[in-house]
């Protein structure tokens, strides 16, 4: 079984159903796969071959979904893009993973490789027969998601059809998900959480509900999207699931035609997830465990457990096939109320980073501190290095430091996760030059270099950095001071 | 730009915006500077932008209605609070901009941008 044989064989069964609904309204299991067909046959009319790698730089919807499968049909894999991320970051990941082309509305300047229009280069007169098949193997590279690298640069987790496979089969499963059901589309396509979104829908004939980039930060909007569509099954980080509640009267509507929600991403504040809750006591909550390179490993049922605002949420316990443990520092296995690091093995764990070598069945130790609890689920604690989770999104504090390093007024950087949830906020403490750039220029030179999401909130200057006995900047300090 | 072009509420945004959400300091800083694209207004910030609304020009902007061509950036989003504040009637609103919005805070008005429904 291949990943895009998901849509395949929905396509065959019910092929007028709905699979997506986006800006332009509902297309049906037929049209997708249809457009998929068209858009392989322009893929190999341009020579992409098995095992090469093929960029999509598209906004989410029917083209972006139609992209993927052709890619996949072809036996390339596919690495969407930001279409938010400056163009510097774009043509890093695509000489990167040097791929063979670009699948893109508006194709930049200088990118380096071919690139593919929706609306031009696959033309409906193109044949919708099916993709001859490249004999691909199920441990074969399906995808690469970039994330946020410690060194400065982006990295790319790749990721086997059998890894996707294997947590989409769990995940429909797990949630119940049936034709019946209309599945949001919140997380961008460049995120893990979208393989959920996009995968189990097909697996269970069910629809996609596009959530467009541009409502992203716009809560009341969201949840008018949530009724006004039907949406049965939302997946999103907790913030913005927090922000809906808060901002965008997701307690206060309450649609009923919510029936699960998953959160991923982060911790959900618990006062804020107690109280939704209580506002849908039918709707089901999900927490949902992994980083990028394991998919989702650990599962927590959250809605008969949660008693009061004060129970910090667990990740659960092992799903998928995985088998997770929890090593402590000394090497060994943490027992009831011991921490350590979680370490996940199964048929979920990614092939490995692009650029090193890539292989199945590997052990992933995720860098995440966690606690094990009385039950046996594990609680998450924090993590062992400079990694954090700003709004849901996962960014390595040296990348952005690496980046305003290169600022001429700057000549020492450090950047520090302030506050917690929705208030999260990435301040930057900067030793400069003989003048201090302003934040506004900070900013700008952030979104000149670095997704949206990893722009700096403030900053605050010093004219010498605390230091740890052993001569490292103190963090500790520095979040004391951007805590005053 | 003049008063129908949301003149009127520049002056007072930009000094929101540069002292409340920014550090102050306006080098660099004008009516077309990207407000979503620098990462000078997000989610959390949209909300304070749309309370300072509220209070000092006295009327409320329903934050579902907000597109974000409509926060694009300064002039923009003072031309949009031009259009929807209360008081301009569905003609005027044609005259002054292409996107009519006849009230202030319809709980309706659903963005532009939104999926189908």
């Amino acid at each position: 079984m291949m990943l895009h044989q998901l849509l395949t064989r929905m396509a065959a069964c019910r092929p007028d159903a709905p699979v997506v609904h986006d800006k332009a309204g509902e297309h049906s299991y037929a049209e997708l796969d249809a457009r998929a067909n068209q858009m392989g046959h322009a893929l190999l009319d341009l020579k992409v071959k098995p095992g090469d790698r093929v960029g999509i730089l598209l906004p989410k919807g029917f083209d972006s979904l139609a992209a993927m499968q052709a890619i996949l049909r072809v036996g390339a894999a596919y690495v969407p893009l930001d279409p938010l991320s400056p163009l510097s970051r774009v043509r890093a990941v695509v000489a990167d993973c040097s791929m063979s082309a670009v699948i893109t509305e508006r194709p930049p300047a200088d990118i380096g490789v071919p690139t593919l229009e929706p609306t031009t280069d696959f033309s409906s007169m193109r044949s919708v027969q099916p993709i001859p098949d490249p004999d691909r193997k199920a441990d074969d590279l399906a995808y690469i998601l970039y994330t946020s690298g410690s060194t400065g640069l982006p990295k790319g987790v790749c990721l086997s059809h059998r890894n996707a496979l294997a947590f989409v089969e769990w995940a429909a499963a797990e949630v119940g998900l049936s034709p019946r059901d209309r599945v949001s589309s919140h997380s961008a396509f460049h995120f893990d959480l979208s393989v959920f979104d996009i995968y189990a829908t097909y697996l269970a004939g069910a629809q996609l509900v596009i959530v467009p980039e541009s409502l992203a930060f716009l809560p009341g909007a969201l949840v008018d999207l949530i009724s006004n569509n039907d949406v049965s099954i939302w997946y999103s980080v907790p913030s913005a699931l927090v922000l809906m509640a808060e901002q965008g009267g997701l307690l206060e509507q309450a649609p009923r035609s919510l029936r699960t929600v998953i959160f991923a991403g982060e911790v959900f504040p618990p006062n804020s997830l107690f109280r939704m809750h209580r506002a849908l006591p039918l709707v089901r909550l999900l927490n949902w465990y992994g980083p990028t390179e394991t998919n989702v490993c650990t599962a927590f049922e959250v809605s008969g457990w949660l008693t009061g605002p004060d129970c910090a949420v667990p990740i659960g316990t092992a799903v998928c096939g995985n088998n997770v443990s929890v090593v402590r520092e000394d090497g060994g296995q943490a027992r009831v109320g011991e921490r350590g690091m979680l370490v996940c093995e199964g048929p979920t764990v990614s092939l490995g980073y692009w650029g090193s070598e890539l292989a199945a069945g590997q052990r992933f130790s995720t860098g995440d501190m966690v606690e094990v609890l009385p039950t046996g689920d594990l609680r998450y604690v924090g993590r062992q290095d400079q990694m954090v989770k700003v709004r849901g999104h996962r960014i390595e504090l040296g990348e952005i430091e690496a980046t305003l390093l290169t600022h001429p007024a700057v000549t020492e950087v450090a950047v520090i996760a302030i506050g917690s949830g929705i208030e999260a906020r990435l301040v930057a403490f900067v030793r400069a030059g003989a003048s201090e750039p302003t934040l506004l220029a900070l900013k700008r030179y952030c979104a000149e270099n670095l997704p949206r999401y990893m722009i700096i909130d403030a900053v605050r200057y010093l004219r010498e950095f605390p230091r740890t006995p052993n001569g490292k900047v103190d963090r500790a300090r520095l979040k004391d001071l951007g805590n005053e | 730009m003049n008063s129908e072009d949301g003149g009127a509420f520049l002056t007072p945004l930009k000094n929101f915006i540069v002292n409340e959400l920014l550090d102050g300091r306006d080098a660099g800083f004008d009516e077309f500077t990207p407000l979503l694209e620098w990462g000078i207004v997000d989610s959390i910030s949209m909300a304070r932008l749309l309370a300072f609304v509220r209070v000092q020009f006295g009327f409320k902007v329903d934050q579902s209605a907000v597109t974000a061509a409509n926060v694009v950036n300064l002039a923009a989003f003072a031309s949009y609070l031009t259009r929807i504040r209360p008081g301009v009637t569905v003609k005027q609103a044609r005259d002054v901009g292409s996107e009519v919005v006849p009230e202030a805070h319809s709980q309706s008005t659903s963005p532009p941008d939104a999926p189908p429904t």
